[in-house]
């Protein structure tokens, strides 16, 4: 309780008044008996009207369940909460209520599990809910709008090359280890400037963070980064952890979509980060062969598909349009009169590979599925590439559409001259003979791979990509040693900021590239490349006069 | 194929050919017999569910137990679940039968649970309003438990109807321990 000065008399009075008010009625209600129960699951009889994934209590043990199986004579239920509890002979009730989630704005900050009970012991969440469906209709096409705002990852190979749209589903696969859930975090770190008034940087994304059958020490660890970046303040993190039972693993993507879609649909911006997809496929599977619904390839069941694409058709933008949006399709009763157009959910799924296998059984549906992937991989990682992201196999379907226009004028032909550097790097490993036009690609090649390098946690303001790749494609790099890329990066960047600010800001504003703005980015790229590359030839210098010393 | 199909089947074919052969009540009597019987008769049970026996064993005990005894019809039925190698589930198959004729009868149990026992008018008239409430009639079964206070619990298939003192407390138990802890209560009366 929060304060500490409640005085008897005042718990006596509530406790009066609570007597006083009382009505003795009968209770009804629908009851059928558990058959079995084990591994998360119960088979009841009876409760022959209930209806599928609607809630079941046991009242005894205090442990809910959802319906997930209504076969002829009996019940199957996954249960939530204590699972053991639960055996043979209790009684469970209907509740007559769907599965659903209480969705509110104080669960920003929070960690919470997929029923909505706060687990970081900062007390209730306050505040009436929204209570909202797990499982719900995706928004139909006339209540659409294609993806056309662009959702800024801050990082430098994914906005320039790989862009997200608000509203699009972009998948991050990759092996363990290789950096997926950093992607996920920067990006989130990256959504605290849109809730910081007086900057241009499009309206604020509200975060969701679903960690589905991870550790407890990485979902703290997940934490404990966003709270330094200051990004937990706009973010709601959903854990459903290894040692939770299997069925709150299955359901937290879908909670977590839940929470995206009270954003979505009260007109605001929303991204949801399921981390990973083939944990929940793998709870499901569990779930699936414990129910005894026939298995097929790799043991899952047949609507393993339908489970993943029916989440991700919840990521949409909203039409605009208020009263279209108002009539969209499947919206729960507490929704009803809180619609706005505009809103968008942005999904960001993670698969994880086993081996680099990306033509395995999941990875090959959530691939369909999406409006593309973001392909990390252990080789790139290994040599230091960071993020590790394989460009020639990552695509944005409809990210395009979502690029400032500033960024498509300097990004056209990146992805080219990297694919060609990938190409001729296999080449030249064989031999040193090289002509000059193909040392000059090499070159180029070295130095664009290092300044889309990029640590963690550091996201990069759109405008200061576009200035930065702009000074690579054209070649002020060209003769600074790999090695001090990262320097001038740093100081170019730093100098634009301090002495022309004025044309970051025209690019943050208007999203195009101007010629005068072109002139600044040389003139200061061509300013100090002259320094680094006088260094360079300094040191040289220096070399060769203490080589003649010795000798 | 799970149990219950079968058993449907089989309650369900017993019944078309009494329905047919024009001995539904006889069959009717039979199979309460039969499962009087089979309830208070541990070694009669056995020879029905003990896969030891062999067939035609079995086969020639009931035809000698029940010649004469009951309608024709169900010695040769029995004698069918004998031949299938169904006769392990016969009492199933006739509580199956039992509630397949209740379904068409408009009769319904119902579990009724008391704190202490009724007296027949009391009885009486539960039967009376629960007939009226379901519109059905009622076959009722009392059990008590003292552990109600008071009131009582009337079950009939999946619906349970409470008015005992026992849950009206639980209910009471909840509903003062949740308004203490509700901050907005706090605050009115502050």
């Amino acid at each position: 309780m929060s304060n500490g000065s409640i005085r008897p008399d005042e718990v006596t009075d509530i406790l009066r008044r609570e007597l006083g008010d009382f009505e003795t009625k009968a209770e009804e209600y629908e009851a059928g008996t558990v058959l079995e129960a084990g591994d998360g699951i119960a088979t009841l009889y009876g409760l022959s009207n209930a209806q599928a994934s609607e809630l079941v209590e046991f009242p005894e043990q205090g442990v809910e369940g959802m319906v997930l199986n209504l076969e002829e004579d009996n019940v199957g239920v996954i249960l939530f909460g204590d699972v053991d509890s639960v055996s043979e002979g209790d009684e469970a009730r209907r509740t007559g209520r769907i599965a659903s989630v209480g969705v509110n704005e104080n669960m920003l900050g929070r960690v919470i599990d997929p029923l909505g009970r706060p687990l970081d012991g900062k007390g209730p969440i306050e505040g009436e809910k929204t209570v909202l469906p797990l499982e719900r209709k995706a928004p139909g096409v006339i209540y659409r709008e294609p993806v056309e705002e662009p959702l800024q990852t801050g990082i430098k190979a994914i906005d320039s090359m790989i862009p997200v749209g608000r509203g699009q589903r972009e998948l991050v696969i990759g092996d363990r280890q290789t950096g997926k859930t950093a992607v996920l975090t920067d990006t989130i770190i990256n959504q605290k400037k849109t809730h910081d008034e007086g900057t241009d940087s499009g309206d604020p994304v509200y975060c969701v963070y679903v960690a589905v059958g991870q550790k407890d020490s990485t979902v703290a660890q997940v934490q404990r980064d966003l709270e330094r970046n200051g990004a937990m303040e706009h973010t709601v993190i959903i854990n459903a952890s290894a040692a939770m039972p299997t069925p709150l693993q299955y359901v937290a993507p879908f909670a977590g979509a839940c929470i995206g879609e009270y954003f979505r649909d009260t007109g605001r911006d929303s991204l949801v980060c399921f981390d990973d997809l083939s944990k929940q496929a793998v709870a499901y599977r569990e779930l699936s062969l414990l129910l005894r619904r026939p298995p097929g390839r790799e043991a899952y069941p047949g609507d393993i598909f339908y489970l993943h694409s029916r989440l991700l058709e919840r990521a949409a933008k909203i039409i605009s349009d208020e009263e279209v949006a108002a009539q969209m399709n499947g919206l729960p009763d507490a929704l009803q009169d809180k619609v706005q157009g505009g809103g968008s959910l942005t999904a960001l799924p993670v698969i994880e590979t086993q081996a680099g296998d990306v033509s395995a059984y999941i990875p090959t549906n959530v691939i369909s599925i999406t409006d593309g992937q973001i392909y990390l991989e252990t080789d790139l990682f290994n040599s230091g590439v960071r993020p590790a992201i394989d460009v020639g196999n990552s695509v944005s379907r409809v990210g395009g559409s979502a690029q400032i226009d500033a960024m498509k004028d300097v990004a056209s032909t990146l992805r080219i001259d990297l694919s060609q550097y990938r190409e001729l790097e296999a080449f030249a490993k064989f031999g040193s003979d090289l002509d000059p036009s193909t040392q000059q690609q090499l070159n180029r090649g070295e130095r664009l791979v290092e300044i889309l390098n990029q640590n963690e946690f550091s996201p990069v303001p759109v405008e200061e990509q576009v200035a930065i790749i702009y000074a690579a494609i054209n070649g002020f790099l060209d003769d600074i040693p790999v090695d001090d890329i990262e320097d001038f990066e740093e100081e170019y960047l730093e100098r634009l900021r301090l002495r022309h600010e004025e044309v970051l800001a025209e690019i943050r504003e208007t999203e195009a590239l101007t010629d005068a703005a072109e002139e600044v980015f040389e003139e200061v790229a061509a300013d100090m490349a002259d320094v680094y590359a006088e260094d360079e030839e300094e040191e040289e210098e220096d070399v060769l006069a203490d080589e003649g010393a010795t000798t | 194929m799970s149990q219950r199909t079968v058993t449907r089947r089989y309650a369900a074919a017993l019944y078309e050919e009494a329905d047919a052969n024009g001995v539904l009540e006889a069959v009717d009597e039979d199979v309460l017999m039969l499962l009087e019987s089979l309830d208070g008769n541990r070694p009669l049970a056995r020879v029905f569910e003990s896969p030891v026996i062999p067939q035609d064993k079995k086969d020639s005990i009931v035809r000698e137990l029940l010649d004469g005894r009951v309608e024709d019809l169900t010695v040769r039925f029995l004698r069918l679940l004998i031949q299938k190698d169904r006769e392990t589930m016969t009492e199933e198959i006739l509580n199956q039968y039992r509630s397949l004729r209740d379904e068409q009868r408009g009769i319904v149990d119902a579990e009724v649970t008391v704190a202490r026992s009724l007296t027949d008018e009391d009885q009486s008239a539960l039967v009376e309003a629960l007939e009226e409430k379901t519109g059905k009639k009622i076959r009722l079964h009392l059990h008590e438990d003292p552990g109600l206070i008071g009131g009582l619990v009337v079950r009939i298939g999946d619906r349970v109807f409470d008015a005992s003192v026992r849950s009206q407390l639980g209910a009471l138990h909840d509903r003062l321990r949740d308004a203490t802890l509700s901050e907005d209560a706090l605050d009115e009366v502050a």
